[in-house]
């Protein structure tokens, strides 16, 4: 064959070479960052077209020799071109990169087209967009296994797999997100508006974003910009019944053809006093506005970008939900309603939250062509929190009750090569983390003040072992360093820590001492993952880590009292890092069931010992009189295993449903007794129509249903009362019991009116049920919210 | 060549800025100031005078402290009865009476037979009418109703209830002084009744 084709060419070369002197010009095309040979790439000389074979091999064998220009192609990257002048034969390597919407931009977020073991769920574009008034924790419960912790309903944080706070990450843009994530009612500042995809990735797998993400990461990503000179923004206005709000969001972005893009969003969202299906729910408004701009110039090898993030809120707590002691808190569970009462209102007093966030970023990153990539971030953030409580005297009322103001700088630098069939992940990170505790509040320090200084180094392998079988293995190491200087109660201080940490006090003033802890953590975490992907209808994903992460300043020095929750809570210097075992298994498989079933079952088990846990572990009076429940951060072993399963038919090509259900189980070894809060099964149907011909018009109905959780630890708290002989004894407050399990419907739907104007409008909890969620702290005072109309008005251009 | 200069020197310009943002407010954590709590109480004190002598005793109640004082009453006698507050030193019964209309004292006698009146001024006197409890008038019947259970006063401090009213209630073998709904409690102090 091949002589055939030799003596062929040698035969048509010397026709030509008679008629006019022409050249071969032949080569390959290959991806940039793997090497890989790329098929089916055409390349054009002039008036000359061949396509690449298996090989990625061209070639052209009778260009007449002059200059021409060469263009290459191929569907999954950008266009090349080049002007090569024939005068002899030539041999051309060509690189092609891929489309800007595939690659990774300076964010240092994994590559989407492998996310190797790692168990991963996405909430794409039009999710976001439909559910734009939704805070991020509500929008992450549309991912199964995922729930939050809510206060009230304009506070939510996210749980994966039944653990939250700092053991879950949340990812800004490539940046951490460093705020007082310990505390419950403590939620993420973000701006879902400012971003068009988010990723939860469940479990300790990602260990390039820090050991300590034990639950599983959360990464938002904004918008990938195209390079073209064009300009792009988007509006949206809605209206929300309850609590008779509005949210605005605006997003303009300009970018050029070289790369250059600048982009700002800012929006702004008012809610006055939400409404249960009964009751008005005082003091639950909410006002918060969000501002992001970001300057960036990227190109294939190289970019650099600045981004800068700010949101800023005012959130209400429930008045009802303030109480002074046990006592009070017995009278609110009695209560069919809720005692405070208003006429609706848009004010948002005291208790309330103000919280100020700050995130600036520069990233650069650089490709090497036989060196791969190389990306370096510097984020700072600044975090200013103000909790104002119901205090005795106005003047103090003005004052907040907690001020804490957080600064963190952080360095990141990565390096990713990739190869045909590997790919391998470095990078290092260093931070510095300052927490300064106001004392102008006049209230007790619920953290003290704090240096934290931490740095980690990781590597990732990725390396496809079979066509169907990948092998991931990876290692990370972190330090973490704290300078605390805190007051104790002496009495405190000599019974738990005198005997041990005698270097660390300074002076004793009175009844307080002053100490100054000094405290240092190494963890190694590992973790090792396989991907078998036997068919197209069949993919497997195993995964195994063992992670390790450093108490948080809550855990070892939180000293205050919930008075919400009338818990007092108390940290432990002597906690050790938790570590725990962790295995994960994925099994995705399509079937030519109707138009095409896709099922995803994720069961996992977790070991964790020393697991840190906040457990009651007694009672203490107060001046408020009666007993508060003490919760002690206590280091337990713990298990837990769950399963999640996501189903999705498609029943015609305009019809499908859409089911996903989840089921968690958490044990407390130490002491034998149910892991508190942890999610009620629960399950998720929804069945959409969907017709793009008409104009995108879709229609989906939902309904979500939580059972009761019936495994609860039972820690109740006691107030006195008296007989009629006048004896006191005591009764048991039941701050343990779960509520009852509930079923909620909703409707959305929407259409693009014209190119650039659409409508959605959607139902929440239709037949305005009235619930109480475990998951929620003030369920003890009101129920949750009741039906909720939203309208949103989008116009794009 | 040049656009990567530039590139560099606005990075390096944007970390200096983030750095010395950085720097200016690390100082912070040498902050050594203690959180001494002003909202806090440290005693409640009962001042009793006895209406037929004139003579006042003083009843320290410590919050926090695991044994409460004993108040002696003489079935028979009338006493006037004052409310104080502690924060350390600091009186911060004033305090209360800034803000009288957001507080309220409920008196519960759950063994006892007293009568209680509130003899409150306008000072400690709240819009709705009904007075906080700072000062009282107590006529003793029965200080002590069942000898087999401890006598015992339970004073409460309400803060910012909805409602209140100065009624009397049944409370266990005995009579509890001052009803409300809502609000939080701000203290509770405990003393014990004797003849």
């Amino acid at each position: 064959m091949k002589l055939i084709y030799c003596l062929l060419l040698i035969f048509c070369g010397s026709v030509f070479i008679s008629a006019q002197k022409t050249y071969t010009v032949e080569g390959t095309v290959q991806d940039f960052h793997d090497k890989s040979l790329l098929e089916n790439a055409v390349i054009k000389i002039g008036n000359f077209t061949a396509k690449t074979n298996k090989k990625g091999k061209f070639s052209f064998d009778k260009i007449p020799a002059g200059k021409y220009t060469l263009i290459a192609q191929h569907p999954d990257c950008d266009d090349y071109t080049e002007n090569i002048g024939v005068d002899q034969d030539v041999q051309l390597v060509i690189t092609l990169e891929h489309h800007v919407k595939d690659i990774e931009t300076v964010t240092i977020h994994g590559s989407h087209k492998n996310n190797g073991s790692m168990v991963v769920k996405t909430i794409d574009k039009s999710m976001i967009s439909r559910n734009i008034t939704e805070n991020l924790g509500n929008l992450l419960t549309n991912i199964s296994g995922v729930n939050v912790l809510k206060t009230g309903n304009n506070i939510a944080k996210p749980i994966i797999h039944g653990l939250y706070g700092s053991r879950v990450s949340i990812l800004n843009d490539g940046v951490k997100l460093a705020e007082q994530e310990w505390g419950v009612e403590h939620a993420p500042n973000v701006d879902v508006n400012n971003f068009e995809h988010i990723d939860v990735i469940k479990g300790a797998s990602a260990l390039k974003y820090g050991g300590g993400a034990v639950g599983g990461v959360v990464v938002l990503q904004p918008q990938v910009l195209p390079k073209k000179d064009t300009i792009m923004g988007n509006v949206s206005l809605s209206g929300i019944s309850n609590g008779r709000g509005a949210d605005l969001n605006v997003k303009l972005a300009k970018t050029w053809e070289n790369g250059w893009a600048i982009k700002t969003n800012g929006s702004y969202k008012k809610l006055g006093d939400l409404e249960a299906p009964d009751y008005g729910l005082m003091n639950t408004g909410l006002e918060s506005s969000g501002f992001n701009f970001g300057v960036q110039k990227m190109t294939f090898e190289k970019g650099f970008s600045f981004d800068y993030y700010l949101t800023k809120s005012t959130v209400g707590i429930l008045r009802s939900s303030h109480v002074g002691n046990s006592e009070d808190l017995r009278n609110a569970l009695t209560s069919p309603e809720p005692i405070y009462k208003r006429d609706f209102s848009y004010d948002i007093d005291n208790p309330k939250q103000e919280i100020e966030h700050h995130i600036a970023k520069v990233s650069a990153y650089k490709r090497f062509e036989n060196f791969g990539k190389i990306t370096a971030t510097y984020s700072f953030q600044y975090n200013h929190r103000k909790e104002y409580d119901i205090r005795r005297t106005e003047e103090l009322s003005k004052k907040p009750a907690l001020d804490l103001e957080l600064i963190t700088n952080e360095l990141n630098v990565n390096h990713l090569i990739e190869r045909g069939n590997w790919n391998l992940e470095t990078g290092i990170n260093a931070g510095y983390q300052n927490n300064y505790s106001n004392t102008q509040t006049e209230a007790r320090r619920l953290v003290p003040n704090y240096d934290r200084y931490y740095a980690g180094i990781y590597s990732v392998l990725k390396y496809k072992i079979a066509p169907q079988l990948d092998f991931e293995l990876g290692g990370r190491y972190d330090y973490d360093h704290y300078d605390v200087t805190k007051w104790y109660d002496l009495s405190d201080w000599n019974k738990q820590y005198a005997a041990d940490y005698s270097d660390f006090v300074v002076r004793i003033n009175q009844n307080r001492i002053l100490t100054k802890p000094s405290l240092s953590y190494n963890n190694i975490s590992v973790n090792g993952g396989i991907v078998y992907h036997p068919s197209e209808y069949f993919d497997l994903k195993f995964n195994y880590a063992r992670v390790s992460r450093s108490p948080n300043v809550a855990e070892l020095f939180a000293d205050g009292l919930h008075h919400s929750a009338a818990i007092i809570e108390r940290g432990d210097m002597r906690m050790k890092s938790e570590t725990g075992n962790q295995f994960n298994l994925v099994a995705d498989i399509k079937a030519n069931v109707l138009k095409g079933l896709n099922i995803s079952v994720n069961p996992y088990f977790f070991y964790t010992q020393n697991f840190i846990n906040q457990i009651p572990t007694g009672y203490q009076n107060t001046q408020w009189g009666g007993a508060f429940v003490v919760y002690n951060y206590q280091q337990i072993n713990a298990k837990m295993y769950g399963l999640d399963i996501d189903a999705q038919l498609k029943i015609t090509d305009n019809l499908t449903y859409k089911g996903s259900g989840s089921y968690v189980y958490g044990q407390d070894t130490t002491h034998d007794v149910p892991l508190i809060l942890m999610m009620p099964p629960n399950f998720n149907n929804s069945l959409e129509f969907n017709k793009k011909e008409w104009k995108g018009f879709y229609f989906t109905v939902s309904n979500n249903t939580y059972l009761k959780q019936t495994r609860f630890p039972v820690y109740n708290v006691p107030i006195r009362l008296f007989d009629s002989d006048g004896n006191a004894y005591n009764e048991e407050v039941d701050i343990s019991t779960p509520p009852s399990g509930y079923s909620l419907w909703n409707i959305q739907t929407g259409v693009n009116l014209s190119k650039n104007f659409g409508i959605d409008f959607s139902v929440r909890n239709v037949f305005d049920t009235s619930y109480r969620d475990y998951l929620n702290r003030l369920r003890f005072f009101s129920n949750e919210m009741g039906r909720n109309f939203i309208l949103t008005l989008k116009y794009q251009f | 060549m040049k656009n990567i200069f530039k590139n560099t020197t606005l990075i390096l310009g944007l970390l200096f800025l983030a750095v010395s943002l950085s720097l200016t407010s690390c100082n912070r954590s040498d902050d050594e100031a203690d959180d001494l709590p002003q909202e806090e109480l440290s005693d409640v004190l009962l001042r009793v005078t006895d209406e037929a002598t004139g003579t006042a005793v003083v009843y320290d109640y410590q919050v926090n402290s695991t044994t409460n004082p004993n108040v002696k009453l003489v079935n028979g006698h009338t006493y006037n009865v004052e409310v104080i507050f502690k924060n350390g030193d600091e009186d911060a019964t004033q305090e209360i009476k800034d803000a009288k209309d957001e507080h309220f004292l409920v008196y519960n006698f759950p063994n006892s037979d007293i009568t209680l009146t509130r003899t409150d001024d306008a000072n400690s006197t709240r819009k709705d009418g009904s007075r906080v409890g700072l000062k009282t008038k107590w006529v003793v019947n029965t200080a002590v109703k069942n000898a087999s259970a401890s006598s015992q006063l339970v004073l409460t401090l309400f803060h910012e209830p909805v409602t209140v009213s100065e009624a009397s209630a049944v409370s266990g073998n005995g009579v509890i002084y001052g009803t409300h709904t809502g609000g939080e409690t701000d203290a509770q102090a405990n003393y014990n009744i004797i003849n």
